[in-house]
């Protein structure tokens, strides 16, 4: 199949990589495996030993496993909302990022709901949230979402794949034979007729329309299932469409992280160039100013209201001695510091963003950590004669474990695909002298 | 396996280049992972622990557990005794309540032999009641009754038992309402061969029954007569009649145990313990119609567009394998 020659010279640059696995990224590959192996050891003691083992107790029965599902499931909603609309508007500069937010997005979507489960106290009664749905309930409502996100995530991921396979398929690439067959199985026969080249387009083009609702109405969702429980800062009217910012935010941050390093990686400085990042941080910069504003609302708010349970949970979030800190570290973090580096045209360099998305990054998992911990700390009524431990969340080793498993399947499925399919798309690249244009 | 001939003429080989050997390193790395919890404490390894433990007769003696036996009695105006015999076992440092567990109630006749009251089962807070009528019961040569809860073990716990010893006494109660004014007339009275005895100074409270425990509304203490006057809250929720049930009490004596008075009064207002539905509630058994057919009509557009697109699919392989076919 014929393909532009900026799309030949990236086939090229991309070959060694799935041609061959070199020493570091077989090094690479058995520090995730390690890690997951020992996430393996801490589920095993999850579930052997009980819920126990984790900071979980009667009050604070969410811990970081729904922190990191909220998060996980944000980065995917945020590469959908994006590739989505880079490829709607048909956004030429975007195309070498369409691929790694589609990425982001498919490994988000795998690892994220594997922390839904490891909050289950019961997996022998998991099928009973299919055999005997509640159909007003949220959970309900996000189980069914994240399920059809995910199949939607596999089509979209899939179509901008095909032609790439098609490519593969007929290049001299020199990979064992049965990738080469699942590269052909996969690429469907496509020739690049006229017929399906319009198949393709209109099938992206209808994956587009319908991700892009159905990731903000996954987003609200997943934010219903706090802000329908009548609980301090939970119960808000505006946490739909605050989770779908700070979800796109946060996935803008680590869109930032993973361009800059597939950029560094594979020397795509000629695809990838400081444009790019300027638009990023343009992205970032409208992201974070709506971020904050909907964090300034929600506090002040509830400040002003100074009704007492939501005056208990305000004391505790801006106490130094109890999450004053993290509350600071968020909010300067994952706001003030990204609008300046954003902002201030000296310092927004790729090497600055990437530095500043990444802090920015953790700051929105504390920010999530904020949400769950503390409003489950502060139960309508009051708890005396008991232990703290029962009454204050403390991430145990075995969360920990999970965690950094997580984070670890999460690049693992990365680096596998990075053996199977080039993290830029080939076949769709700008035209030639758009990425001369780029680079002057 | 890949062999490859380096330039010395050496064989090495490049066992990672193989996806089966890469799987197999990480089921490995896995297994390594689990190994040391396996080791530990394996259900097997529990398994022959526990049949150890049941083949030595001596050991399985160290197994049997503790228990301890609590009596106490409440005296009512009816002229009768509760009597409770709370059973509990020390387990893991501290001592937990036995259900499901045989009591016997005795009572000790002048000659000081025991007298089968009867026996009752723990329930699940441990304790098994039994009442008894005072004038049925022998008395001790001082008027007093000797009474005793026994627990004989069995091949988990060790048997245990406590006595106690209460001198026949009666907490009168009279309610009476004036003035939409609630008051409680309280008279403690000992029995005695010359006739009632004022019992003075005894602390009384006054509860009402709530769902869970007992809310305590008023307290005070006897007079030199043995009575007290107490006056009851207006206002406190009682059943879809308005009764509350209310109890008056002079605990824990050493002499008497517990005297306890109840009435019912209609002093309450009423609270219908009928559930009213609400239709917007989310935890009501159905959901709402208008939620349903939107629930439906979003997760289908959705899910049509997604068959769209595997039919496109579809078509696209179709396409390439008439494309093939004219080649």
């Amino acid at each position: 199949m014929k393909i532009s020659t900026s799309g030949s010279e990236m086939l090229r640059t991309f070959s060694p990589q799935i041609e061959h696995t070199s020493k570091g990224e077989k090094m690479w590959i058995t520090v995730l495996v390690a890690t997951i192996g020992l996430a393996l050891y801490g589920l095993y003691l999850q579930i052997f030993k009980g819920h126990g083992v984790t900071g979980m107790r009667d009050n604070v029965i969410w811990g970081i496993y729904i922190v990191n599902f909220m998060f996980l499931i944000g980065l995917s909603y945020a590469g959908a909302i994006i590739a989505g609309f880079l490829i709607l508007f048909k956004v030429e500069w975007g195309k070498p990022l369409i691929r790694l937010a589609q990425l982001m997005t498919l490994a988000s979507v795998i690892v994220g709901p594997i922390f839904i489960l490891l909050c289950v106290g019961r997996f022998d009664r998991l099928h009973h949230l299919f055999i005997y749905p509640r159909l007003q309930s949220p959970l309900t409502w996000d189980v069914l979402a994240v399920i059809t996100f995910l199949v939607g995530s596999f089509l979209f991921l899939y179509l901008s794949l095909i032609q790439d396979f098609a490519v593969y398929r007929d290049s001299n690439l020199n990979v064992s034979k049965w990738k080469h067959n699942l590269w052909a199985w996969l690429a469907l026969r496509y020739t690049g007729t006229e017929n399906q080249k319009r198949l393709i387009n209109t099938s992206r083009n209808l994956m587009a329309i319908v991700l892009i609702p159905v990731s903000i109405m996954v987003a609200s969702i997943l934010s219903w299932i706090f802000g329908m429980t009548l609980r301090p800062g939970w119960h808000s009217t505006i946490f739909g469409p605050y989770f779908v910012v700070g979800a796109i935010y946060s996935g803008i941050g680590v869109l930032i992280i993973i361009t800059w390093y597939t950029r560094k990686m594979y020397h795509l400085e000629r695809y990838i160039t400081p444009k790019h990042f300027d638009y990023l941080a343009y992205m970032m910069l409208v992201m974070a100013a709506g971020y904050g504003y909907f964090t300034f609302s929600e506090y002040f708010t509830s400040w002003y209201g100074s009704e007492t349970w939501d005056a208990q949970l305000i004391d505790k979030l801006f106490a130094p001695d109890e999450y004053g800190w993290l509350t600071f570290f968020a909010n300067v973090a994952g706001v003030v510091i990204p609008v300046i580096f954003a902002a201030v045209p000296k310092l927004r360099k790729p090497d600055n963003l990437m530095v500043v998305a990444a802090i920015m990054v953790l700051a929105m998992w504390v920010k999530r950590y904020l949400i769950v911990v503390p409003t489950l700390e502060t139960p309508l009524l009051p708890i005396e004669d008991i232990r703290p431990e029962y009454v204050h969340y403390t991430i145990t080793w075995v969360e920990w474990l999970l965690t950094f498993g997580g984070v670890a399947s999460f690049f693992l499925i990365f680096t596998l695909a990075g053996k199977f399919v080039t993290l830029i798309d080939i076949s769709d690249l700008p035209k030639d002298e758009n990425v001369k244009t780029q680079n002057q | 396996m890949i062999m490859k001939k380096d330039i010395a003429g050496t064989v090495s080989i490049n066992l990672m280049s193989r996806w089966w050997y890469r799987l197999g390193f990480m089921v490995g790395m896995i297994l390594a992972g689990i190994y040391p919890a396996l080791a530990q404490d394996t259900p097997a390894d529990t398994a022959v622990q526990q049949a150890d433990t049941t083949a030595a007769p001596v050991e399985e003696e160290e197994t049997t557990i503790k228990s301890k036996t609590s009596l106490s009695g409440d005296q009512y105006p009816d002229g009768t005794i509760m009597l409770s015999g709370l059973l509990r076992a020390k387990i893991e440092g501290s001592y937990q309540k036995v259900p499901d567990r045989k009591v016997a109630f005795f009572v000790l006749n002048p000659a000081g032999e025991e007298v089968a009251i009867g026996d009752t089962i723990t329930g699940a807070n441990g304790v098994a009641r039994i009442r008894v009528t005072k004038t049925t019961l022998a008395k001790g040569e001082d008027g007093s009754y000797s009474f005793i809860a026994r627990f004989d073990g069995d091949d988990k716990f060790e048997g245990s038992e406590s006595d106690l010893m209460l001198k026949s006494a009666s907490l009168v109660m009279v309610a009476t309402e004036a003035d939409s004014t609630y008051t409680l007339s309280l008279t403690a009275t000992a029995d005695s061969p010359d006739g009632p005895l004022p019992i003075a100074a005894a602390p009384v409270s006054v509860y009402v029954k709530r769902m869970f425990s007992s809310l305590k509304v008023a307290e005070g203490e006897t007079d030199e007569t043995g009575a007290l006057e107490v006056e009851f809250p207006a206002g406190l929720a009682g059943d879809e009649n308005g009764n509350i049930e209310i109890t008056a009490m002079i605990e824990e004596t050493d002499e008497y145990g517990n005297l306890t008075a109840t009435a019912t009064q209609k002093w309450g207002y009423s609270v219908s313990a009928a559930i009213v539905e609400s239709p917007r509630a989310l935890w009501s058994p159905h959901p709402p119609t208008w939620m349903v057919i939107t629930f439906f009509i979003l997760m289908g557009a959705v899910w049509i567009h997604y068959a769209i697109v595997i039919v496109s699919l579809l078509k696209i392989k179709s396409d390439g394998r008439q494309a093939a076919g004219k080649a």
